[in-house]
């Protein structure tokens, strides 16, 4: 209960912490892999460079909704990844985006079949 | 293989990654060059450059962005601290924040009112200097004249010789010719200038006035309005002397006819001829000129009865043109148009175009010719005050800083509770800002004072001047621009510094770094706070010792006990016969009063009013046959000029009784003239020749002062008066000491010979000379008043930021004490550093002074701008003040006790 309330309080998430956290959804990624899958998703709307990534990053970690998961493959990079936080977050926003699109569709804003 | 390599792009990129924090770097720069590597490497079909183009693209974006972030955006270091960081924050422009840090603001000053007073009073005095000059600037240079409407469709039409040379007049039929062509302007009229004096026919005292010789179109091509009555009619201004009508300017209407609106239709005597009053114009406007003031205007068919202007003589230049242009001429085509007008003018009156043509250029309320010394002299004055304005903020950032260590604590808490940081630094900008414009409102209400007691300055000028210096709404603007920049960029700075605290050592009440950095950024503002004082200073000192200088500079002549009685009777249409009497008579009548030691009439004056000149032949100068051309003043003289005056002749003899008119044509040349033109020769008996006319030199005299006090000695040359009488001129009139009567007696003879003839100047010569020293004078007591003003905010400014950060060691101090060290030593360490400070001011500031002393050269009494007295006197002011500034906390530091230093701070 007291989770639920700390992740409500998260919300409404900005739209770069929204993607990053979409984007580890489906597993531990480095920078510049969370880099592209953002762009995937949104483009063209989003494009991040290293510094907002890392940034971001940090600051996530900072609020607990990401860790550190150690080195990537080439060593070079650092993996990270969602934490049981991050994940609570992410589910609170897609709920509070889902409600939100319910209410559009509610009020004919937008065709139900698309 | 590839990474290996390497890349320009790289190397900028990881340059680009040392501005982040170091923090930030350590963390996480290698990850981000693997991925700008990756981005530069990403190549979807697109071509090598592309892609670089590509992720430079993303990436410059992205490193301002976040880097703005990293560095400002968020309390870094502490990250349990701080607002979520993942939350979307409160819009940061919002009115409800802005309004917020308003009275948080205003709560403050509450608490502090004595901070408020000093702060807002210095930028006021800063501010109110700057805002003061725009002011002067404004209505000399930027504001066009009240009255005239669309100033941008005018154009002025001047006769020069090349473009850039000073600007001449043409004659009334040359304005008449050009009419009849298609110049590009829908209305083109002409205007001449005149002097006088103005009475209404029952008073006896006639008053001097400078009004305009106008075309019947001149109000409506500026687009005046009467306040009463009417302009002219087109048939006023057709044939000459049929219509002796008159406007009056809305000043000259309230001060010589009370306002009384039955002066239409009433008759008033300017220059002895009556004229009807038809109207008067709009209140605030005294012509299209900046400056004069202009009280009365008559139609051009008039001009011959109030200056002698002829409408059908083209050997008279005397008239200007001015024009507005028709909607869809630029003024290139009229520009044009004119150079065609001017051939075809030149075909057919060769004499008066010979080597001029006609110059067009856009109206300007300034006169073309005197508008580059007036900026020049602004631009003097503007730099001065800027100097002070600098000062003031400099001293404003210091106490802000020094608030900004008394309020460490609460911003500190404030940032632990969670506010950002760069909501507390705004915060800060806000409550700076907000001063700066009390500052800035203060400072208006200075000008204001400044420029009303301005406006109201009257000065015994030659001819009538007006110039409305008030603040309008362009002044203000300035100044709310001036206030805000000042208060952003003097704010920023020490709340950046404020709010960069070491949290835990702050809340725990331990000075650490800091302080050092504040202290620091302390330094610099001594620093260039000296530096500031030093060039203002500099220039206001050499401005002050070279008007001292100039009361004891050789004038080449002596006017001590010298009157002078001026008087230009070619106003009043006298023939030159009238003219010589008149003056004869003057002379004679005056030269038997008891008391007078010698009396002579002069044409021009030296250091006076009018200025002479011509270039002299001197026959068989060359062996080649083209002979020399000497540029000299001129001046005719009786022959007790130069006893009058104490210009001592240096061998030949003076003018005598046999030098008449008529007779064999002679001329005294002055020391440079002779050494000029006939160098280790004798001059007496050499000849010099103006046209046709051949003058034997029969006297060399000592050279004296012409134009200005600071010129180099000019060739001189003079004329008996007999032999070439001038209708203008002047009584010198050497008197005992202390005969203070005699303006009162000189006054009644001139009245007794003339009744209507108003004098120029009846004054002593020392008074007439004040004159030629106004602009100096001007510029000194503004540059006095603003070094002062300087001196005094450096002085406090330098005290209280040198204290300040001596009294933040009191503690260190204590600890050295406690631990055994010589307070003696301790003190001198102090000491040094303040001084250290002081002496890089110095270094910074000397040679820049010296630069600025260089740049206002030209308004000195031949001293060399490095004048050691004023340099050497500065350097000891400041030395002084920091070793006072430095050495009063230093005492106050060592002799307090360890203990309680140790105890508390």
């Amino acid at each position: 209960m007291s989770g639920t309330q700390r992740n409500e309080r998260l919300t409404p998430l900005t739209p770069a912490v929204f993607h990053v956290l979409l984007a580890l959804a489906d597993g531990d990624l480095h920078g510049y892999a969370i880099m592209q899958a953002v762009e995937r998703v949104t483009a063209p709307a989003i494009k991040m460079g290293p510094g907002t990534i890392y940034g971001s990053l940090q600051r996530m970690e900072e609020a607990g909704l990401v860790e550190d998961r150690g080195p990537a493959e080439d060593g070079r990079r650092r993996l990270y990844g969602m934490t049981q936080r991050g994940r609570s977050a992410l589910e609170a926003e897609s709920a509070r985006l889902a409600r939100l699109s319910d209410m559009v569709r509610e009020k004919g804003l937008v065709p139900r079949e698309i | 293989m590839k990474r290996t390599r390497f890349s320009i792009s790289l190397f900028v990129y990881r340059m680009l990654l040392v501005l982040y924090p170091r923090q930030f770097r350590l963390r996480f720069s290698e990850q981000m060059q693997e991925d700008f590597r990756d981005l530069l490497a990403a190549n979807d079909g697109s071509s090598h450059l592309r892609s670089r183009l590509d992720a430079w693209q993303r990436v410059v974006g992205d490193v301002a962005k976040s880097l703005v972030h990293e560095r400002w955006g968020r309390n870094r270091g502490h990250p349990s601290r701080g607002k979520a960081p993942v939350r979307r924050s409160l819009n940061p422009f919002s009115t409800g924040t802005v309004l917020q840090d308003v009275g948080y603001a205003l709560r403050m000053w509450r608490k502090s009112p004595g901070f408020v007073a000093i702060a807002a009073l210095t930028i006021a005095l800063g501010i109110g200097a700057t805002t003061t000059i725009f002011s002067i600037a404004n209505s000399l240079l930027i504001r066009t004249p009240p009255g005239v409407r669309n100033p941008d469709g005018l154009v002025t039409v001047f006769k020069a010789r090349q473009a850039g040379s000073e600007p001449g007049m043409f004659s009334y039929p040359t304005f008449r010719d050009l009419n009849e062509f298609d110049t590009g302007l829908s209305d083109f009229g002409a205007f001449s200038l005149f002097t006088g004096s103005i009475s209404t026919g029952i008073e006896t005292e006639p008053q001097r006035v400078a009004g305009l010789i106008v075309s019947g179109n001149y109000f409506r091509i500026l687009g005046t309005r009467p306040s009463l009555g009417r302009f002219f009619a087109p048939e006023e201004d057709v044939s000459a002397n049929t219509h002796p009508v008159a406007v009056l300017s809305f000043r000259q209407w309230q001060r010589r006819f009370g306002g009384d609106s039955a002066i239409v239709g009433t008759a008033v005597n300017i220059n002895r001829t009556s004229f009807t009053v038809i109207g008067v114009a709009e209140e605030g406007f005294q012509g299209h000129v900046t400056g004069y003031d202009f009280g009365v205007w008559v139609p051009m068919a008039m001009g011959e009865a109030v200056s002698g202007l002829r409408l059908d003589s083209r050997r008279q230049s005397e008239v200007a043109g001015i024009g507005r242009m028709a909607p869809s001429a630029t003024v290139n085509q009229v520009a044009a148009a004119f150079a065609v007008a001017t051939e075809r003018q030149r075909e057919q009156h060769a004499d008066e175009f010979e080597n001029v043509s006609l110059v067009v250029s856009p109206y300007r309320g300034m006169i073309e010719f005197a508008r580059k010394p007036v900026t020049l002299f602004v631009i003097l004055l503007f730099s001065i005050a800027g100097i002070v304005l600098l000062i003031a903020c400099v001293n404003v950032a210091g106490m802000l800083l020094s608030r900004g260590s008394a309020r460490a604590r609460e911003i500190a808490v404030r940032l632990a509770v969670g506010s950002g940081r760069v909501r507390v630094i705004r915060q800060l900008m806000t409550e700076s800002v907000m001063l700066f414009l009390l500052g800035g409102g203060l400072g208006i209400g200075l000008t204001m004072w400044a420029t009303t007691a301005l406006t109201n300055l009257r000065t015994p000028l030659p001819v009538p001047m007006f110039v409305e210096f008030s603040p309008d709404a362009r002044v203000l603007a300035f100044t709310v621009v001036v206030a805000l920049l000042t208060g952003v960029v003097f704010g920023l700075a020490p709340a950046l510094q404020t709010t960069k605290t070491d949290l835990v050592s702050t809340l725990k009440d331990d000075s650490g770094n800091s302080g050092h950095r504040r202290s620091k950024l302390r330094s610099s503002f001594v620093v260039l706070q000296v530096t500031g004082s030093v060039v203002l200073l500099v220039v206001a000192g050499v401005f002050l010792h070279a008007l001292s200088k100039a009361d004891s500079v050789d004038l080449g002549f002596n006017p001590e006990n010298v009157h002078v009685y001026s008087v230009d009777v070619s106003l009043h249409n006298y023939s030159g016969e009238e003219s010589r009497a008149f003056f004869r008579t003057m002379h004679d009548r005056v030269r038997a009063l008891p008391g007078v030691e010698s009396a002579a009439i002069a044409w021009v004056l030296p250091l006076g009013f009018d200025y002479v000149g011509t270039a002299f032949q001197v026959p068989g100068s060359r062996s080649d046959g083209n002979e020399e051309y000497l540029s000299a003043a001129l001046n005719a003289v009786t022959p007790e000029y130069f006893q009058a005056l104490r210009i001592d002749f240096v061998t030949g003899r003076n003018f005598d009784a046999g030098d008449r008119s008529g007779a064999h044509r002679v001329a005294i040349v002055n020391e440079t003239a002779a050494a000029s033109l006939w160098p280790g020769q004798d001059p007496v008996g050499k000849f010099l020749d103006e046209g046709d006319v051949s003058y034997e030199v029969i006297g060399v005299v000592r050279d004296a002062k012409c134009r200005t006090v600071g010129e180099l000695p000019r060739p001189t040359v003079y004329w008996p008066r007999s032999q070439r009488a001038a209708a203008s001129g002047s009584l010198v009139i050497r008197t005992d000491a202390g005969r203070e009567s005699i303006a009162r007696e000189v006054a009644e003879i001139a009245r007794g010979l003339d009744p209507h003839l108003p004098a120029q100047a009846n004054a002593p010569y020392e008074q007439v000379i004040g004159l030629s020293l106004l602009p100096n004078r001007a510029a000194a007591a503004a540059a006095a008043a603003f070094g002062i003003l300087g001196i005094v905010l450096a002085s406090v400014g330098l005290y209280g930021v040198l204290s300040y950060s001596v009294s933040l060691r009191v503690r260190e101090i204590g600890i050295r004490i406690a631990l055994g060290a010589d307070s003696g030593a301790v003190r001198r360490a102090v000491l040094g550093h303040g001084l250290k400070l002081v002496a890089l001011g110095l270094g910074a500031g000397l040679p820049l002074a010296l630069g600025a002393a260089l740049l206002v050269r030209s308004m000195l009494y031949g001293l060399s701008p490095a004048d050691p007295i004023t340099f050497g006197s500065i350097v000891v002011l400041f030395l002084c003040v920091g070793l006072i500034a430095s050495y009063m906390p230093a005492r106050r530091a060592t002799q307090t006790d360890p203990i309680v230093a140790l105890r508390c701070e």
